[in-house]
């Protein structure tokens, strides 16, 4: 409810401004939009649009997700499932990016000044969330499925963006950040730092109900030499690049995230007591190795790994 | 407050859509803005020390100083369930006055029954501790470290990650705190924000001085506190024969200290040669941040003030009591530990007599505060 709050806030003051919610199913955000709308500002918000599934089916919240197979022609039953279950409840969908480039068809790199909005968007960085908090969803109403940024309407070669919170941000206090930097949920207290990726869920398939699968990916291994200053061994910033054949065109385009894909090499199917989590812990965390080169990570140095990520691809919108 | 709305609107304008959320942790933005101008309010009324006698000054945070009114809310919070989601647990139920603020556990358990890795620290003196947990380098400071308990998820301990909202709220609506933190953070013109719980309930932990045991009166001159066998166990822990001071040293019986005298802090971790077991994950103790193996079961030496009430020991809970203890370190270590490489060179066997052991026990139970235990400024408030 915090970012509803927010918006309705901050649109009485500013009226023309972009509804701050890129992508939020409730009520009151939908009648900002329309209020927005109303009078006279852009239509939609422009920018970079993510979408996120589970194989062939949506990711989301309140129910259950179910027919993520790749095909129903594949022999392996696995092929079907998310970790080897299906039906499956999200629990929680949320990750961090940064660090924008676009390259045009002139080989031009456009490094991209994404900027503040107050609530998902500050210093260059943007929190996408796809959960609700409703179902078995954690987290809050509020929902961003949308980098804000003004482009040209045209077909780019490449795009690239980082999965995570750049260094330089990574161990400011979240208690005093600016949003979106200030959630308790991509916090990591632990480490002083962030989460830059939050993906969780239950099993709903009889043979292994309330199984739970938990990927939390952030810088490991870190210490603070002198004071103020950390180093952490394993960055774990997945490089995203991404150069479909015909382009990119952010008009036309929008970035799909597969659940299914980022856990890919798991397995939780197994009857009482086959969850399974990795929050990037190190070597004392040994699930990570599986699903790390899903988003192109070696497990062992947090770096670009010889397998390319799979995650993310583009789609037509 | 007319300076107040009026710096407040500003805000808002400027940064559109971020007030309602921010306006919760931007107190200090508008404190300064108020002092610039010129009303430099005092932040509430200073808490004196009454320190032990040996005790040095503590060293407390620049942006949190010490005051009567922040112990006070920090005293509600620590002892209030609302601080869990499922109303079923607070900082107090793993942390209970009695056990010198232990929970007697092998290892805690979370709000939801779910079982800790390490076993609860007692907080006896936590003023004066450099870090903080059984060995996390990156908590130097309870504001941080009170961040893991609330919103931390692996363990859950109170499950608070997410319902940040939900938990000022909560306190909003209860009739007890609005008065608190206003007098609390009597400059924060909305002193509901976490970064003000976390302020309070580390002021209320700072307070939590424990220097008025009998070995403190045997100190003090007062030779008949300590028995003779206690006195024995006391040559015993200073001597070279069991060397236990060099880790366990100084007024807080530890060797990592933070005080207002401390230039150089040095910042310590030691293997103490339990079985390799204890180490596997999650409980790899500094390795968990160095990712170095040299530091694999390196763990912080707990003050050993109030030990007598803090059992089981270790960080896994897995000695059940003091003797236990002693047989360890006498023997150089547990299991395959005794040939550790990263063990420390202190841990190493040494011969001692049944009736030696007994006097190094009467001596560590010398340690208990009784006052410290019963002190009804550390109950309860409800």
């Amino acid at each position: 409810m915090k970012y509803v709050y927010i918006c309705a806030f901050a649109l009485s003051f500013a009226p023309f401004l972009w509804n701050c919610d890129g992508n939020s199913s409730s009520n009151e955000t939908l009648a900002l939009i329309a209020g927005s709308q109303a009078l006279g500002s852009s239509s939609k918000p422009r920018g970079i649009s993510f979408h996120a599934v589970v194989g062939d089916s949506e990711a989301v919240c309140g129910q259950e997700i179910t027919g993520h197979g790749d095909s129903h022609s594949s022999s392996t039953v696995h092929a079907l499932h998310v970790a080897g279950v299906m039906p499956i409840g999200l629990k929680d969908l949320r990750f961090y990016v940064s660090e924008f480039e676009l390259v045009d068809e002139n080989d031009n790199t456009i490094v991209l000044n994404i900027p503040d909005n107050g609530t998902w968007q500050y210093s260059g960085v943007t929190l996408l969330d796809f959960e609700n908090a409703s179902g078995s969803c954690t987290g809050t109403t509020a929902t961003n499925k949308i980098v804000q940024i003004d482009l040209e309407n045209k077909q780019y070669k490449t795009i690239r963006f980082t999965l995570g919170v750049p260094e330089n941000l990574n161990h400011i206090d979240y208690s005093v950040s600016p949003s979106p930097l200030n959630i308790s949920g991509m916090a990591w207290g632990w480490t002083m730092g962030y989460r830059f990726f939050v993906g969780e869920f239950y099993s709903n398939d009889s043979t292994s109900p309330g199984n739970s699968a938990v990927l939390h990916i952030g810088s490991s291994g870190c210490t603070e030499p002198s004071p103020g200053t950390y180093t952490c061994v394993n960055s774990n910033r997945p490089k995203i690049e991404l150069s479909p054949s015909g382009g990119f065109n952010p008009f036309t385009q929008e970035i799909q995230f597969d659940l299914k894909k980022a856990f890919a090499g798991w397995d939780i199917s197994a009857a009482g007591g086959g969850s399974k989590s990795c929050h990037s812990m190190g070597a004392m965390d040994g699930n990570c190795s599986a699903v790390y080169p899903n988003f192109g990570l070696d497990y062992s140095t947090g770096d670009v790994g010889s397998v390319s990520q799979s995650v993310f691809s583009i789609l037509s919108k | 407050m007319k300076v107040i709305i009026s710096i407040t609107i500003v805000l808002f304008s400027i940064i559109d859509c971020a007030p309602f959320g921010l306006a919760k942790d931007k107190g200090e933005d508008l404190q300064t803005g108020l002092l610039l101008l010129g009303g430099n309010v005092p932040e509430g009324t200073p808490y004196i020390w009454d320190l032990p006698s040996g005790f040095p000054d503590p060293k407390i945070p620049e942006n949190n100083p010490m005051t009567v009114e922040k112990v006070t809310l920090g005293r509600f919070l620590f002892y209030d369930t609302k601080l869990s989601e499922n109303q079923t647990q607070a900082c107090a139920s793993c942390h209970q006055q009695d056990k010198a603020f232990t929970d007697g556990r092998t290892v805690s358990a979370g709000s939801t029954g779910q079982a800790h890795p390490r076993n609860a620290q007692h907080l006896s003196n936590v003023v004066y501790n450099l870090r903080l947990t059984w060995a996390n380098p990156l908590l130097k400071n309870l504001e941080d470290q009170a961040r893991v308990p609330m919103f931390g998820d692996n363990p859950v301990e109170l499950g608070m990650k997410d319902k940040e909202d939900l938990l000022l709220s909560r306190l909003e609506n209860d009739p007890i705190y609005p008065p608190l933190f206003r007098a609390a953070f009597p400059n924060d013109p909305n002193p509901f924000s976490l970064l003000n719980i976390t302020k309070a309930l580390s002021s209320f932990q700072r307070s939590l001085v424990s220097g008025n045991s009998a070995y403190d009166r045997f100190q003090a001159g007062d030779i008949s506190a300590l028995s003779a066998s206690a006195i024995r166990g006391k040559n015993l822990f200073f001597g070279e024969r069991g060397e236990c001071f060099h880790c366990h040293g100084g007024f807080n019986f530890t060797d990592t200290i933070l005080h207002t005298g401390t230039v150089f802090e040095e910042v310590t971790f030691h293997n103490n040669g339990l079985d390799s077991s204890s180490f596997i994950s999650p409980n790899g103790g500094l390795y968990e941040f160095t990712f170095s193996e040299s530091d694999r079961g390196k763990f912080r030496a707990p003050s050993l003030r109030n030990v007598e009430l803090t059992a089981p020991y270790m960080h896994d809970g897995s000695l059940p009591d003091l003797i236990s203890v002693i047989d360890h370190y006498a023997n150089g270590g547990s299991g395959d530990g005794v040939s550790n490489p990263n063990r420390d060179p202190f841990v190493r066997s040494f011969s001692l007599t049944p009736s030696e052991k007994q006097d190094l026990v009467e001596f560590l139970k010398s340690l208990t505060d009784e006052d410290f235990v019963t002190n009804p400024k550390f109950e309860s408030p409800f």
